[in-house]
């Protein structure tokens, strides 16, 4: 009878935690999809953002090394080069035949033009196949801009190859 | 007592608007991952496009080329391998044989393939993302076009049923305004590339001579890229620019020369 009266009266109250057991379930699933999808936005984020700061190294790159769309000499593409002053991202660029499709992962010295010495420039100091940070995995950015290469008397079209990546 | 006794349920509904405010924010979230950067993808890749069109520009104007045909280098590659039998010593730059060409007829038609060819070839690195014309107009009045060269992408698409199946592409070239139509005009072209949307644009101003005119003719070259549209050769902005495929032009050609 007793026992009767109580529940009858305490109608729903399971206790003070029993009673809040049932406002937990949205609150926790609230609380997960909060934070995943807080993660997954950071996520793109840091994604996009690296992808920027590629897109935007490749510019430069191919900015100053495009200079006048005119490279009289190895020389000049070289001191180009040096002017150049990027830590992150590794790139690689060069003179390419216009004509020739290229492997960014295996992309070596054979593709470049060359005079005394090749029409490469790259903040890497071994060559790119040597390189463990270019994989298939890598964030890669690539970029190709026609450019005059004067070699003695002739003008010809080529194209500069302008590649960067990060992991 | 009685207040105590909808504890539970006071605390649900708390849960629930608790979940309501989560909600709008990762709607947030989701818009904003969504929309981040685009902006900035679409101006690097108008960038581009803009950069590309300048420089190509700048290199079909100054390319050299070969006026007996022969190839000025050999595989590629400069080198000591290059003889007076394989490479070519009648060496010129591109631009002036054009500026040649227009002088006596005030027409481009004996160099139109080297130039068709060399913008081919300066265009081939971008030759699946773009779709291109060159023009040169010279300041005539009414205006006049020597060259009006398009390289434009095909689509045709395979369904079956309601679904398309493939696409396929197909790149056709075409020399615009043959017929050298008094009707056409710069609000054609102008309609054109509106239409079509460019995504780079390229402009150089060009100074050309006539046979027995003392003075330069001012006209200019200019390259336009658009990303591929798949509007049909019927559509009447295209129809209205005159286009002719290289390959008719140059069988018409054949078949006329004597």
């Amino acid at each position: 009878m007793f026992l009767r009266k109580l529940i009858k009266n305490k109608k729903g109250y399971l206790g003070p935690i029993g009673d809040d057991l049932p406002s937990l379930i949205p609150l926790m699933f609230a609380l997960i999809i909060f934070f995943s999808s807080f993660y997954a936005t950071v996520n793109t984020y840091n994604d996009k953002t690296v992808d920027f700061e590629n897109d935007i190294a490749v510019v430069q790159i191919g900015a100053s090394l495009r200079g006048t769309g005119f490279v009289s000499s190895l020389e000049e593409f070289k001191k180009s080069c040096d002017a150049l002053n990027v830590r992150q991202p590794y790139f690689s660029a060069g003179l390419i035949d216009l004509n020739k499709d290229i492997n960014v992962l295996s992309l070596d010295e054979d593709y470049f033009f060359e005079g005394s010495d090749y029409f490469k420039c790259s903040n890497t100091e071994e060559k790119l196949t040597q390189q463990k940070v270019l994989s298939p995995n890598s964030r890669i950015v690539l970029r190709y801009y026609p450019i005059i290469l004067q070699k003695n008397s002739v003008a010809l079209p080529v194209k500069l190859v302008v590649v960067a990546w990060k992991e | 007592m009685e207040r105590m006794n909808y504890k539970g349920q006071a605390a649900i509904t708390d849960a629930l608007f608790f979940l309501l405010i989560v909600m709008s924010l990762v709607s947030f979230l989701f818009f904003f991952s969504s929309q981040y950067g685009r902006t900035v993808g679409e101006y690097s890749n108008s960038k581009f496009g803009s950069d590309y069109a300048v420089s190509a520009l700048k290199t079909i104007l100054y390319s050299s080329f070969a006026r007996d045909g022969l190839p000025l280098t050999v595989d590629g590659k400069f080198g000591d391998d290059c003889t007076p039998d394989s490479c070519s010593e009648e060496v010129d730059y591109l631009i002036a044989a054009v500026k040649e060409d227009y002088a006596d007829d005030e027409n481009i038609n004996f160099f139109r393939e080297e130039l068709t060819d060399s913008i081919k070839k300066v265009m081939m690195p971008v030759r699946n993302s773009f779709d291109y014309l060159v023009y040169i107009k010279v300041n005539l009045s009414p205006y006049s076009y020597p060259y009006f060269f398009m390289s434009r992408k095909e689509f045709t698409s395979t369904a079956s049923g309601a679904f398309i199946t493939d696409v396929t592409a197909v790149q056709k070239d075409y020399y615009c305004n043959y017929n050298d139509l008094t009707a056409f005009n710069q609000n054609k072209i102008n309609h054109f590339i509106v239409f079509v949307g460019a995504k780079g644009q390229a402009v150089s101003s060009l100074y050309l001579p006539v046979i027995g005119d003392t003075e330069f003719r001012e006209g200019e070259i200019q390259l336009i890229l658009w990303s591929p549209n798949d509007f049909n050769s019927e559509n009447p902005l295209f129809v209205d620019l005159d286009c002719v495929l290289r390959e008719d032009v140059l069988e018409l050609e054949a078949a006329a020369a004597p």
